[in-house]
């Protein structure tokens, strides 16, 4: 490959640090059963049965894709965004499945687990895996014709960047202990979360959707894309608002949407997580808000032109060793 | 004889659950793909770039498949107060995230 190709190709690394990061989010909690006696139970794919076969399969998949995109950058970058998608879809579907199942039937066994006296949630694992492919799906379909056209090359728009920030912070932190319930004089707690309560399953699917169009809006720039993501972000920020409003209210709101088997906690202490998804929705809601402006959606940080040769430092590779760097330090503190 | 037999129904079950796993991914994939392509055919969109939108993307690129028809329908001129990426030929030495 000559110099003047590679100049036209989008760069590897990005893509492989995204790859890499879906494949780091598998080996990490999917699914958090909380029981009512204040233990807390981690689960993600390896724990299948033939679940280390399938993250095997995906690793194929994309180290295929890696070594074709060394000389056809474009289709070994959508093989791989294929064979992690597969993996995003996953656990989106795992997650998003289990607690709207466990949102709307609570009395409900799954694998012989008393969901009764349980909580289920995602885990942070589903949140690694999932902006990670999807940030690699966009950047393969940034290259796509006419996506091309509608994509910014030498700026970052301000007010995807914006929104994100309090989307992600409310989709980890839903998935997190919001109260804490006990019995006076005795040990036994219960950690319900965001994601536990009645009819947030489907809360959940639309806070994955709101990230979803957020990361398009960064990708392809353009008002229409930012005003629907603005919409659907201002009703899911709105709703996510009332149900941590309803949870730190306390009192006799409380026993409306946490299930009837609760009622007989007495003790009822709020996480801090609470305050988080609270502080968050409220800045989703402003600068979703503000989206509906044009001016505001104008913002953009201005990268500048720079002809070839002048710099070796392209922006995706730092912000792909920035990813890479991330899963390093991810995985030692994990095995310190 | 009941180890075996033990082992053996585990090999079978993890292979049931890694043909399951990826038979619903698969359904999911080519399920919204096949919707993709539907959408971006009444809009007269290229079904290179619908197909590979709609597996890679999901319900997301169905959606995203309507607002790039809706925006390729409108009038160029009048459309869009952004600016459209550069096409010179340096357009991915400053690509933003590639």
């Amino acid at each position: 490959m000559n110099s003047g190709q590679s100049v036209l190709q989008p760069r590897l690394l990005l893509p492989v640090a995204l790859a890499v990061r879906v494949v780091r989010g598998s080996a990490m909690p999917w699914i958090t059963v909380r029981t009512f006696s204040g233990n807390e139970r981690v689960y993600n794919l390896s724990d299948l049965r033939g679940g280390i076969a399938v993250i095997m399969t995906i690793i194929l998949v994309v180290l295929i894709g890696a070594v074709i995109g060394i000389f056809k950058r474009l289709t070994g970058m959508t093989i791989m965004s294929l064979g992690v998608a597969t993996l995003g879809w996953m656990a989106a579907i795992s997650g998003m499945l289990l607690t709207i199942l466990w949102s709307l039937i609570p009395r409900v066994n799954v694998a012989g687990l008393d969901l009764a006296k349980a909580t289920l949630s995602q885990g942070p694992g589903v949140v690694v895996t999932v902006v990670a492919s999807l940030s690699l799906a966009f950047t393969v379909v940034r290259q796509l014709e006419p996506f091309r056209t509608y994509t910014p090359s030498t700026s970052v728009p301000a007010l995807p960047i914006a929104a994100l920030v309090p989307m992600a912070a409310i989709a980890v932190t839903m998935s997190s202990e919001w109260i804490r319930l006990g019995t006076e004089g005795s040990a036994v707690q219960a950690q319900v979360a965001g994601d536990a309560l009645y009819g947030s399953g489907l809360v959940v699917l639309g806070i994955w959707l709101s990230v979803g169009l957020w990361i398009g809006a960064l990708m392809v720039n353009r008002s229409l894309v930012i005003s629907v993501a603005s919409g659907l972000t201002v009703v899911i920020s709105l709703v996510v608002a009332m149900y941590a409003l309803f949870v730190w209210a306390g009192g006799s709101l409380i026993n409306w949407i946490v299930p009837a088997k609760l009622e007989r906690w007495t003790a009822v202490s709020v996480e801090p997580q609470l305050y988080i998804v609270l502080v968050s929705s409220f800045l989703a809601l402003v600068v979703a808000t503000l989206g509906f402006f044009a001016k505001i959606q104008n913002l953009r940080f201005t990268l500048g032109e720079r002809a070839p040769g002048i710099s070796k430092l392209y922006y995706s590779d730092v912000v792909g060793g920035v990813i890479l760097l991330g899963v390093l330090v991810s995985v030692v503190w994990q095995l310190v | 004889m009941p180890a075996i037999r033990r082992r053996l129904c585990d090999v079978i079950t993890g292979l049931f659950t890694y043909i399951a796993i990826f038979g619903m991914t698969a359904v999911w994939i080519l399920g919204w793909m096949g919707l993709s392509v539907v959408v971006g055919s009444f809009f007269d969109l290229p079904l290179r770039t619908v197909s590979l939108v709609g597996a890679i993307l999901g319900p997301l690129g169905f959606i995203v498949t309507i607002m790039i028809g809706v925006l390729e329908s409108r009038n160029p001129a009048a459309a869009e107060f952004l600016p459209a990426a550069s096409t010179s030929s340096t357009e991915f030495v400053d690509d933003p995230f590639a």
